[in-house]
């Protein structure tokens, strides 16, 4: 049908298919700006302004829109960036910059129409446009710094505010009720310095992200912006059953419906045995996934996949396969499962170390130091309690797409949002029968992954159906399927029991965990390791122990998701903590504060937990504690959350309202960084004429400013501003290798590559500054400035360095490669404090104020680390408090598409606070350590502690929505 | 194939009743239910009839007696009644809370009727100040009978009600997982004289459902979801039922 409308102020004429809405219409017309997020309006992704108002078009036919007017982001796009795009960019509004365009169309339209709207109003204007990343907090920043800008008002630089320290870096403060937190937008970081780290030119400063530009602009940058000539599009026949074998499969119908050219499942596929956590080679055990079985596992397993013209024939193509199920029974739940009468999940013969299938029992982690058996006798008190920890997903808003083609020499190309493309190289090539070496794999910008991505998900699929059509594939995930089969938290059941003496000292902690994989094992054994460490490690006792199955259920498959199984652990540690504080009639601070790890401390456990654990005997030091600033972090949190206020019983429960309640939490954070002796990261740097540099890392920038962060590295390095570095990730044909963006490591790890690979160039410039500046002692010069400054203050410019290596003399490119693997893993920790009400009659509880204190190290870039922290405590925020799987009476979850699985929009959200206090880090580039998993630690167990203030009421299981405590509440008759 | 067979925008109402009478005929107000549903459904064969240029738009007020009566079109879209300073200030809020900003802009009010959702906040507002709603070629109906009827045919058109009097009083509470979460149950109080007040609950029954006494919260039998149980749902309505008459009361 023909249509008219006016898109960008230019009147277009054009054939729409009855079945497009104005997302495929707009995109297909090249306005790539508006995103896919979901297909009913929910992510506001693909949201444009439609007569003016901003509107989601994914829930629109496009022939809705003839004789209307659309506006794009594309419409501001001169070369200067319109204010709201600049602004957008100096706060650091956006990460993985997937949904910034909507963002902007709707700041543009409120200002419009309101030039000095209030918070309220901005926060209303953003409720459609869910973000997983920001948590809102800088693009309300930025609409307010836009809108003064529009208002022809001046704004003040954008960047941290420096707070005096409370305490000496390591004893406690009291903090005084009357001392009130400096007053300052809550987007601004507030950084704590610290006297031993030195002031840097680019380092440490609030830089503008390197691909900011891009992303305001909404210019090409992620996989479905690039489109390969004569693409195919992919779709994916799911299992509607929890459990069934896969009696026959009958595609004769779906093969010759006009424009399929492929369809695959078992009969037609090679069974190879593989496991699809993207981690290092060789893949922990037990390989139990093949492309296409003939047994489903969960529902929305693998059936079959269909390569066609469009999507549309696609999908009718998934209706003509017949399938022949035998149903089988199922189980969801990691305690049933181990029970003698559940079904066996893996019953096949082919797959190879799992420790007890018959038992769905994938893994057994034992380890111990001390003799914890001995240590509990030996306790005055001992104290156990069982926690539950529910599936989650990750929810990036740019859903799993992957797009597939031989190139012109028949190797095989993908292009992933992945953050592990080396690994999804290495792990793909088997799986079709290459060598790696004809396998390329290019990671463009990513919109979110926070673990989902760390898999090779579904890369096979495409290579398959590209290999079988000699036509590209594109497979993009709808938003049901990632709820259904992508990749979710586990679910846990953990069991502490700890000996304590009179003293209040730990003398022995125990965790048993039970760790629900679903039906494939993935990262079972990494996300339940990590959980034991983190459970174990926080506090000194002298006997530790670690129990641990890893268990298959018919669940959606679990796998990483930041923080790996810290959030489960810290929610059931630090709970599990302050229960005993009470029980022991202690100051839960004190009492954890007499436990926490200090500096010097040793990791005692550590070692024997891992993808490689040490055995008893292989350890002659243990790791220890290198920096620690925990108590500062606890004096500024506890300033900025009025911690007095928890003792005031006017305050917890206020007079004139009987039904409320309020309480403060507290829980103490300590997380990794990097897996040491595994993670790895390589990064290449090389000159250019003008004395630029670029910059080739593996590492994948998630939209965590990974990016800017190791630019600026580089750029310290060198002596020159960000903008001289051209960073460029990654491409495992032209970049080094790097494990990919997973366990906090890619400022550390790949961060100390950068700093390697540019002291190695820095050198070079150095011995050619000598040379030319008559100078014996090259290691005498200083880069800064963009220049080499010989001590007498002779200089030469690194620009003059390089034209002279390119054209003059002693011809050479200026470079310099390098690798870094750590024996380390410092620790960062934080305080996280929370502020609720709750409503004792409903049980419905509503978060005020989330409060994140974090010694992350030296912050590279304090706006892109508090960036960090706010997006980490919004999705903590979501797994405490609201969202959750639900399934049906078949095993089938009820609740996929966002709203009935709900996760935190714009005008709900509790303040937020984030400080960033320093420490300095020796074994770090330039002193950082990590910071993008802590803030999922301490969120879920600080709210469980402030119930505990408003009510006295412990719960054990989240998430706290209102039904399970209005429960609690009334089986504990308060 | 999910396949739209057909987009029709008829140009008057009458021209939309006949080509609503079509086999595979469904209506759009806004479409930000309809349209997922049909492309999400591959064997789904629909003719779509797109109201918007029917001339169901506009809101007006009229004097009746001394009272006055607020009509909205039903092309109207939930951003048009916030934008509109004569809709009693509950109402607009109802606006904001039941959809986001993206979609506001796009969901009419004929649509939220027709739908008669369980779940709809603004709705369940209509309905507790006692909003009637008209039916192409039909007399106007209270909304109540709309909702407690079984699902009726015909081109919603218009709703309409009495605008606040001197005394009116109204108030809104929920509980729901987040502040802005769908509410497990909501209840809007309206009182339009001093003693006499009605409530209207949201989640505890197929359709948004007055209640006019607290006697008969004990005849409600809400279906129980992984939000909220039935007996739950049924705690809550009595927990609200009891704050809202403590308020219209004070
Ligand atoms: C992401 C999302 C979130 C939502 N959240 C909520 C929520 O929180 N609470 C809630 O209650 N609802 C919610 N909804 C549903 C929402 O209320 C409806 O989408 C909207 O109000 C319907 O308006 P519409 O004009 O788009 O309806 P349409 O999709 O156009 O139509 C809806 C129904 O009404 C019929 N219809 C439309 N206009 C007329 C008319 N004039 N006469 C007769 N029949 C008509 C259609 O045939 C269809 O059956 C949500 C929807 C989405 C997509
Ligand atoms: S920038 Fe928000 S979803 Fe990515």
């Amino acid at each position: 049908m023909k249509i008219s409308f006016s898109l960008n102020e230019q009147q277009v004429e054009t054939d729409v298919e009855l079945h497009e809405t104005l997302l495929q219409l707009l995109r297909r017309r090249g306005m790539i700006s508006v995103r896919y997020g979901s297909d009913s309006g929910e992510t506001g992704a693909g949201a444009v302004l439609i007569d003016g108002q901003l509107t989601s078009t994914d829930c629109m036919l496009a022939v809705q829109i003839d004789g209307h007017d659309v506006l794009t982001v594309e419409w501001f796009n001169k070369p200067e960036l319109h204010p709201i795009q600049a602004a957008f960019v100096a706060t650091g509004a956006m990460q993985s910059g997937y949904s910034t365009p909507a963002m902007i169309l709707g700041a543009w339209e409120l200002l419009n129409r309101n030039p000095n709207p209030t918070e309220h109003e901005i926060r209303d204007m953003l409720s459609g446009i869910l973000d997983r990343e920001t948590a809102y907090v800088k693009p309300v920043e930025a609409v307010m710094r836009a809108a003064a800008l529009m208002r022809g008002e001046a704004n003040e630089p954008f960047g941290p505010v420096y707070l005096p320290p409370l305490t000496d870096g390591k004893n406690p403060v009291d903090v005084s009720p009357d001392d009130d937190a400096p007053d300052a937008s809550p987007a601004v970081p507030r950084v704590v310095p610290s006297k031993d780290v030195p002031e840097m030119a680019v380092v440490g400063k609030p830089e503008v992200k390197v691909d900011a530009v891009r992303l305001v602009k909404g210019n090409p940058a992620f996989t479905d912006d690039f489109e390969e000539r004569g693409q195919l599009i992919a779709k994916v026949l799911r299992s509607p059953h929890a459990h069934a074998n896969i009696i026959d499969i009958d595609d004769k119908k779906a093969v010759a419906l006009p424009g399929v050219h492929a369809v695959i499942h078992y009969k037609n596929t090679p069974r190879i045995k593989y496991a699809s956590g993207g981690q290092s080679w060789p893949n922990p055990h037990p390989h139990d996934q093949v492309s296409f079985d003939n047994k489903v596992r969960h529902v929305g397993d693998r059936v079959a996949a269909v390569a066609a013209e469009t999507k549309e024939i696609a999908q009718t193509a998934l209706g003509l396969i017949k399938v022949e199920y035998e149903i089988l029974p199922y189980v969801l739940d990691e305690v049933e499962t181990m029970e003698p009468n559940s079904p066996v999940i893996h019953d096949e013969e082919d797959t190879e170390e799992i420790y007890d299938a018959d038992k769905n029992i994938v893994l057994r982690i034992e380890a111990e130091r001390g003799d914890v058996e001995k240590g509990a006798t030996e306790a005055d008190y001992v104290f156990e309690d069982t926690f539950k920890v529910h599936q989650v997903q990750q929810v990036p808003i740019e859903p799993h797409i992957s797009v597939a083609w031989l190139d012109s020499d028949e190797r095989l190309v993908v292009r992933t949002a992945t953050q592990v493309p080396f690994h999804v190289r290495r792990m793909l090539a088997p799986l079709i029968g290459r060598d790696i070496k004809d396998v390329r794999v290019i990671k463009p910008r990513i919109g979110g992954g926070f673990g989902a991505k760390q898999e090779m998900l579904i890369e096979d699929i495409v290579a398959h159906l590209a290999i079988a059509t000699r036509r590209p594939v594109k497979l993009e995930l709808d938003r049901s399927e990632e709820f259904i089969a992508s990749r979710t938290r586990h679910p846990q059941t953990l069991t502490f029991t700890t000996g304590v003496e009179d003293s209040g000292k730990l003398v022995s902690q125990n965790l048993r965990l039970i760790g629900n994989t679903g039906p494939y094992g993935t990262h079972g054994q990494t996300v339940q390791t990590v959980a034991g460490l983190r459970g174990l490690t926080s506090y000194n006792a002298e006997n530790k122990k670690f129990d641990c199955d890893v268990v298959y259920t018919n669940t959606p498959v679990a796998g990483a998701y930041r923080g790996y199984g810290a959030p489960q652990a810290e929610f059931a540690l630090e709970a599990h903590m302050e229960d005993i504080a009470h029980s022991l009639g202690k100051d839960p601070i004190e009492f954890k504060r007499q436990n926490w790890v200090k500096v010097g401390d040793e990791l005692n456990i550590a070692p024997h937990l891992g993808e490689r654990p040490a055995g008893p005997d292989d350890i002659d030091e243990y790791p220890r504690i290198t920096s620690n600033g925990i108590e500062e972090c606890i004096a500024q949190g506890k300033r900025s959350i009025k911690w007095h206020r928890k003792d005031d019983p006017n305050w917890v429960s206020p007079k004139d309202q009987p039904n409320i309640r309020r309480g403060l939490g507290f829980a103490f954070c300590m997380h990794g960084t990097a897996i040491p002796f595994l993670d790895m990261g390589g990064c290449s740097i090389k000159i250019n004429d003008d004395g630029s540099f670029n910059m080739l890392v593996g590492a994948t920038d998630l939209g965590t400013g990974a990016d800017t962060v190791l630019g600026q590295i580089a750029a310290e390095v060198l002596g020159v501003p960000l903008s001289d570095i051209q960073v460029y990730s990654s491409d495992t044909d032209v970049t080094p290798f790097d494990t990919g963006a997973y366990a906090s490591s890619t400022t550390y790890i790949s961060g100390t590559a950068a700093k390697l690979a540019a002291e190695k160039v820095r050198e070079r410039i150095k011995e050619r500054a000598a040379k030319l500046l008559n100078i014996k002692e090259p290691c005498s010069i200083e880069l800064r400035d963009r220049k080499a400054i010989a001590p007498d203050g002779s200089s030469v410019s690194i620009e003059d360095i390089a034209m002279e290596a390119f054209h003059l003399e002693d011809h050479e490119q200026i470079m310099g490669t390098a690798s870094y693997v750590s024996p380390e893993c410092p620790a960062p920790f934080a305080a996280q404090f929370a502020e609720i009400e709750m409503d004792i009659d409903t049980g419905q509880v509503t978060i005020i104020k989330l409060v994140m204190a974090v010694d992350c190290g030296v912050a590279i870039n304090p706006v892109t680390a508090s960036g960090q922290v706010e997006g980490g405590m919004l999705q903590a925020l979501g797994y405490a408090h609201c969202e959750e799987y639900a399934f049906d009476e078949t095993g089938k979850m009820i609740n996929d598409s966002l709203g009935p699985y709900k996760i935190y929009r714009a005008d709900e959200m509790p303040d937020f606070e984030v400080f960033l206090v320093q420490t300095m880090e020796d074994s770090g580039p330039f002193g950082a350590k990590a910071v993008a998993e802590i803030p999922k630690d301490g969120v879920a167990p600080a709210i469980r502690n402030a119930i505990i203030n408003a009510t006295g009421v412990a719960i054990n299981e989240i998430p706290f929505t209102p039904e399970r405590v209005w429960q609690k509440i009334r089986e504990s008759e308060i | 194939m999910p396949s739209v067979l057909a987009y029709h925008r008829p140009q008057s109402l009458d021209e939309a009743q006949k080509l609503a009478s079509g086999k595979n005929a469904v209506l759009i107000g806004g479409g930000t239910l309809v349209i997922p549903e049909v492309l999400s459904n591959p064997s789904s064969e629909t003719e779509i009839i797109d109201l918007q240029s029917v001339g169901l738009t506009g809101i007006t007020s009229e004097n009746e007696g001394n009272e006055t009566s607020i009509k909205i079109g039903a092309m109207s879209r939930l951003s048009d009644l916030i934008n509109n300073e004569n809709i009693p200030h509950l109402l607009r809020e109802l606006c904001s809370k039941e959809l986001p900003s993206t979609l506001r802009t796009q969901a009419t009010i004929g649509g939220t009727i027709a739908e008669r959702s369980s779940e709809s906040i603004l709705l369940s507002g209509f309905l507790a100040i006692n909003a009637e709603i008209q039916i192409h070629e039909k007399n106007w109906i209270p909304l109540n009978e709309y909702l407690q009827s079984s699902p009726p045919t015909g081109i919603v058109t218009a709703i309409k009600f009495f605008g606040p009097s001197d005394e009116f009083k109204s108030c809104f509470h929920s509980v729901g997982r987040t502040p802005m979460d769908v509410p497990i149950v909501s209840a809007v109080g309206y009182s339009k004289s001093k003693g006499n007040f009605q409530v209207s609950f949201t989640g505890v029954a197929e359709v948004p459902t007055l209640i006019n006494a607290s006697d008969e919260l004990a005849n409600l039998n809400p279906q129980g979801d992984f939000r909220g149980s039935s007996d739950y749902r049924k705690h809550l309505a009595s927990v609200l039922y009891t704050r809202i008459a403590q308020e219209m009361q004070a």
